[in-house]
Formats: C-alpha cells, structure tokens, sequence
C-alpha cells in the first residue's frame, strides 16, 4: 500500500478535507501542464475533475488499494483526459500529442500506466451504463433505484403500486434484460 | 447466453436462491469466463444506481473545492489546506466561513452576554468573481463587510437568483438572516446545505445550531451541534459551546 492511500479513503467518503489536500497537491501541476499546451484554466479544471472522478471508479472496489504516488497516477489520467479532447476535435493533432504522451509516460511505471488504463476503463464502462439506464422507462429506472438502495422487494412493490412481489421481480428481470441490451448495443 | 444462465442470475441477483446454490453460481464464475463476464455486468448494474448517487455527490464536492484552486490566481493557491483564512478571490472557499478558534476561545473570558456573539465569528466574504452575478457579489461583500445585513441580504437575493446553485450566497444568506435575527428563516435557508454533502455541510450545520441560541433554545443548539463529526470544520468549537451551554 502507497502512503497515498488515505486519498483513496478520502475518495471513498467524498471527505472535503482530503479531496481539498488532493486539490491543494496535484491542481498545480495539471493547471502548469494544461496551459504549457494552450489550454486554459477552465480546461485544467475539467479534466483534473474528470481525472478525480476515473478514479473514484477504481475507489469504489473496496479491495482497491492504491500502490503508487497518487500524483503520478492523476498525471497520466489527466494527461489521457487531455489527449481524448485533442482526439475528438482533431484527429492529425490528436496523434500527434498521443505520440508526445507516450514519450513522457515512460518516466512512469508500470503499475502507475495499468492502474490508470484499469480506472479510465471502469469509467467508460459506468458511463455507458448510465446512458443505458437513461434510456429506460420511468418506472424501470424508479424499480432499479429502489431496489439498488436496499429497498425490500415488498416495500418497493407498495411504492410503485405493483400487486405483488412476484410481479415486481417479474419487471425487474425485463428491466434488467432491456438495460444489457442497450447496454450492449452502444 | 443461454436463458436458464440468464434466469439463473436474475434468481441469484434477486436474492431466491438458497446458499448453496448461490456458492455454486459463485463457483462457476471462476472456471466459466463467460459467465463470469456476464455475472460481473450484473452486478455492476444492481450497483450502479446506488453508486450514482455518490458520483453526483462527489462531483459537485469536485465542481465547489474545484473553482477555488483553478479560478484563483497563481499566488493565492498556494495559500496552505484548512486554515482558518480565506482567500479574497476563492468565492467559494471564502464562503466555508471559517470560525477562528483561537478568537472564540478568548471571546469566552469576557463578559459577554450572548453565547451567539461569542461563537457567531465568521471571516468577512469575499463574493467578487466574474460572471453575470459580479455587480450583486461585490454589493454582498461590500454590505457585509460594512454590517449592513439587510442590504447583504437583498444582494445575495440578487445573487441568488442568476445562480440559484450558488452554495457560498446560500451560506452567507443564512448567516445575514442570523444577524438580522431571524433565527427560523436562517435555519430554512440553510437546511439543504445542511442537509447535503457539499463541502459546506458543516458551516451550515453550525449556523444551522447557533440558530437556536437567539431562540434561547439551548437544547435544539446541542442536538444540532452534535450532528458535526470529529474532524469537521467547527467540531471543536461545537465542543466548546456545548460545555458551555
């Protein structure tokens, strides 16, 4: 475990405190990358945001545990973040600093570059499942909400005026099947 | 995918199967890939709605502590994490209000004859930022500074209504309505940062609490305080106070 760890604690319990220290640390240093490459402080603040938020997916394995200087692993997950916007915008340029990153990252470990790959996946894998889930009927979105917060069947079946939990469990199953679907589908 | 696997996991995420039958669907994860690849995507949606909640949460704790590291200039970042000044710039750092300790405890020695005077010490805000609100923050923070609560008040309304999200205007309406001694409507404008995760909550929490002392309900003030945990802004000034009340 990387004396860092208490971060991802601190990420866990959305603590102000420690997601303060993160900022206080590591903004700095996103702010310097970011503008020595023309962007503007708004940027660096989107993508060190979105970077945080790449690994709060990670954090939320409860058997996670963060074995490498967070700074470091902030700095390649921002500097991806970074590279995509390039990506989406310009395809020429986005190559171009996607060769510049490969360069810097190799100053970085190993372990460092996995972990960072494993949070932008997880990531991308909760994103699409958010845009699935938005894709449901109200009443599958209201039924899996209930039920994910630990909302008994019984009570989840009264709440959303169901006769009975046998037909609740009945919807939740088609629910879940339609959800996978669009899921898969993107 | 075959449709008694497909059943067989809507049993097992439904919670139907006996134990042993759960160990086996369990077993099979580990020398059946696909399965085991289909059996992790449904848990990560039987999770992901609980789980969102908390992604909301976070990033707008993110978006608040955010803007007061990337908005302000160069210098006033390097200002050290959790003391009790704030920046003139960090609108929303400023608006954490931050009790000085070390002056409540002096503040305890003097004949003072309200516990709300003693402990209502809070830093003077700094509401100038740009954006479409900027002539209202800067009337805000010129009428608070000065004690002129009431105009303070109607700035922050202006503020407030161009961006209704604005947690530091919320705050600091709630501490004007305090001065102007409206202890109920305070505690109403502050309820839903209270009540919320931003990095905020406590310096709600607490004039939330001290609400209670221009009531002379020393009772509610305790309960209230005691909703602030160890660690928190203003937790040993809480403790303070409620020895005292």
């Amino acid at each position: 475990m990387h004396i860092d760890h208490h971060f991802i604690e601190a990420l866990r319990n959305n603590d102000p405190r420690g997601i303060r220290e993160i900022y206080q640390r590591y903004s700095d240093q996103a702010l310097r990358w970011v503008t020595q490459r023309g962007g503007a402080a708004a940027d660096a603040k989107d993508i060190f945001q979105e970077a945080v938020m790449a690994l709060y997916e990670k954090a939320l394995d409860p058997s996670f545990v963060l074995t490498c200087p967070l700074g470091a692993l902030l700095h390649v997950l921002y500097s991806r973040k970074w590279i995509d916007r390039f990506r989406g915008k310009n395809r020429e340029a986005g190559v171009r600093k996607e060769n510049e990153l490969r360069y810097t990252e190799e100053a970085f470990t190993e372990d460092t570059l996995t972990l960072a790959e494993d949070a932008l996946a997880e990531q991308a894998r909760q994103e699409r499942l958010g845009k699935a889930f938005t894709e449901l009927s109200e009443l599958c979105r209201r039924m899996l909400t209930l039920l994910s917060n630990g909302v008994k069947p019984a009570e989840a079946a009264v709440q959303l005026e169901l006769n009975s939990v046998d037909t609740l469990y009945r919807r939740k199953n088609a629910c879940v099947q339609r959800w996978r679907a669009v899921y898969l589908e993107n | 995918m075959e449709e008694k696997d497909i059943q067989l996991l809507d049993d097992y995420f439904n919670d139907l199967l006996k134990e042993a039958d759960r160990q086996v669907v369990l077993d099979r994860t580990a020398s059946d890939p696909e399965f085991a690849e289909e059996f992790e995507l449904r848990q990560q949606m039987a999770d992901w709605p609980r789980r969102e909640a908390g992604r909301q949460a976070l990033a707008e704790n993110l978006e608040s502590i955010g803007a007061a590291f990337f908005d302000a200039p160069a210098e006033e970042r390097q200002a050290p994490v959790l003391t009790a000044t704030v920046n003139r710039r960090r609108w929303l750092m400023a608006a954490a209000a931050v009790v000085l300790l070390g002056a409540a405890v002096w503040f305890f020695g003097k004949p003072e004859p309200s516990l709300y005077r003693q402990f209502a010490q809070y830093s003077p805000p700094a509401f100038t930022e740009r954006g479409a609100a900027e002539d209202a923050a800067l009337a805000a923070e010129n009428a608070f500074n000065t004690g002129r609560y009431a105009d303070a008040l109607s700035a922050l309304d202006e503020m407030l209504a161009i961006e209704p999200n604005n947690q530091g205007a919320t705050l600091y309406k709630g501490i004007c309505l305090l001065e102007l001694n409206r202890p109920a409507e305070a505690r109403a404008a502050l309820e839903p940062l209270a009540q919320g995760r931003s990095a905020l909550r406590a310096d709600a929490v607490w004039y939330s609490a001290l609400s209670y002392l221009l009531e002379d309900k020393p009772g509610a003030c305790e309960e209230a305080l005691r909703k602030l945990e160890p660690g928190e802004d203003h937790y040993e000034a809480a403790q303070e106070l409620i020895k005292k009340l």
